[in-house]
């Protein structure tokens, strides 16, 4: 991990320390800065590995004791006010703010919590309470949203290709859900389990839209990005920014493959979710009702129930899915035939 | 140093993607950049670090050695290059 934590930078004091033109005390005097700061900086690196090590170990995380009935995990939100500095400037009580970026980002980012608390009686990102901190008005015009390993950021668009990004609640689900990952099944951003990583945060995005406007599977539109498209984006024909039920779609902004071959895992990750989108897409048809019902709960359970796994690859997540899909509903054998049918069918 | 190119990869929009129709890139001459930026990049590409994130941009350059290209994390960008990327549709 790069650290540009120093104002000077480390080649400046090594300079200094060997310029001849200094003088010796001057020169000795850089010369212990560099050694210090060098070793500061290792210092601050084995902390960050230390860190990263940690959450990745199975140590038993002794609960939080829950209040009764549960309350949802403190929401934060904070205004960037166009800089790109996280997190910004603390909104007090954005929840009932003027500012409707704000407003939104809060209310969502705490339905959010409800939605996993409801469904999969999950406790915030973490399973541990975590605050949820949302930066909105990121960037001038940003045209993005990302989770940076401790919070959402949302960019207000440029007006024309994209609008606001916290219009949309699969935006958000989607986010908080690379949160959910990386404290349960812990995939990396490269590689097939790179493209498991962005599928998974539109498999729950999708899902968490479809819980807001309790739609079912059959009713759900299955588009990723469909409420931030722009004027110029929906003019040219854009109607999302992906498909999940086809992946193919030449009126996505970035159409997907829709069948799995070797070597899909070298390409970028939220190209080959195509694949898995689809398989979760095709399983919550066939079994039918609402998604988060039985695929939902499969594909919730394959993502927290077994710890890190931060090289999966899809055939081994498609190969969890069948056997849970068996064993969480072993009385029912159309579900596991969903499953199984669904994932031979984008060739896994 | 030739000029250098910024590409924004991953985040929610992912753009960049074979076939995708939406792209994030900026383009900024190496004179244009102030001397703590020009160090920064250089920095950056002598680290070559590896990047796991979600978000994170691409760098390119064509130098001595020829041309380059390094992943960098959020944070680490100078704000000139990242006032360089503007998103395009075709």
């Amino acid at each position: 991990m790069s650290c540009k934590c120093f104002i000077i930078p480390q080649d400046v004091l090594d300079r200094f320390a060997a310029d001849p033109e200094l003088s010796d005390a001057i020169r000795q005097n850089f010369h212990h800065s560099a050694a210090i700061s060098r070793e500061v900086r290792a210092l601050r690196e084995q902390n960050a590995r230390l860190t990263l090590t940690a959450i990745s170990l199975p140590f038993p995380v002794p609960p939080i004791p829950l209040p009764v009935p549960h309350v949802l995990p403190v929401g934060q939100v904070f205004d960037c006010h166009t800089g790109m500095t996280l997190p910004g400037t603390a909104v007090a009580n954005p929840g009932s703010s003027a500012d409707a970026t704000v407003k939104r980002a809060y209310n969502e980012e705490e339905s959010v919590a409800k939605f996993y608390w409801d469904l999969f009686h999950r406790d915030s990102i973490d399973g541990n309470h975590m605050t949820l901190i949302s930066s909105v008005h990121y960037g001038v015009k940003y045209n993005n949203a990302f989770w940076n390993g401790a919070q959402m950021t949302y960019g207000d668009g440029d007006g024309q290709v994209f609008a606001d990004f916290t219009l949309g609640d699969d935006v958000i689900g989607h986010e908080l859900t690379h949160g959910v990952t990386q404290h349960s099944l812990g995939l990396n951003y490269s590689g097939e389990a790179g493209g498991l990583n962005e599928s998974l945060s539109d498999v729950f995005g999708s899902m968490f839209r479809q819980w807001e406007k309790n739609q079912t599977a059959a009713q759900a539109d299955w588009l990723i990005g469909a409420d931030i498209m722009g004027p110029v984006s929906k003019q040219k024909g854009y109607t999302c920014l992906r498909n999940m039920a086809n992946p193919k779609d030449t009126h996505a902004l970035a159409p997907q493959p829709d069948h799995y071959y070797p070597g899909i895992g070298n390409l970028d990750p939220h190209y080959s979710s195509g694949v898995p989108n689809l398989a979760f897409t095709k399983a919550s048809k066939q079994i039918g009702g609402h998604s988060w019902e039985k695929a939902g709960q499969i594909w919730y359970k394959a993502l927290t129930g077994f710890g890190p796994s931060p090289n999966m690859t899809m055939s081994q997540f498609a190969a969890r899915t069948r056997s849970l899909s068996t064993s969480m509903y072993p009385n029912d054998a159309s579900i596991h035939t969903a499953v199984d049918s669904a994932w031979t069918a984008v060739g896994l | 140093m030739s000029d250098v190119t910024i590409e924004e990869v991953g985040g929610f929009v992912g753009a960049g993607t074979p076939g995708g129709h939406i792209h994030m890139r900026g383009t900024v001459t190496w004179s244009s950049l102030s001397e703590g930026d020009r160090a920064a990049v250089d920095r950056l590409f002598a680290a070559k670090t590896p990047v796991n994130a979600n978000h994170y941009y691409r760098l390119t350059r064509t130098g001595p050695k020829g041309a380059e290209t390094i992943d960098a994390a959020d944070g680490t960008v100078p704000a000139a290059l990242l006032a360089s990327v503007r998103t395009t549709l075709d």
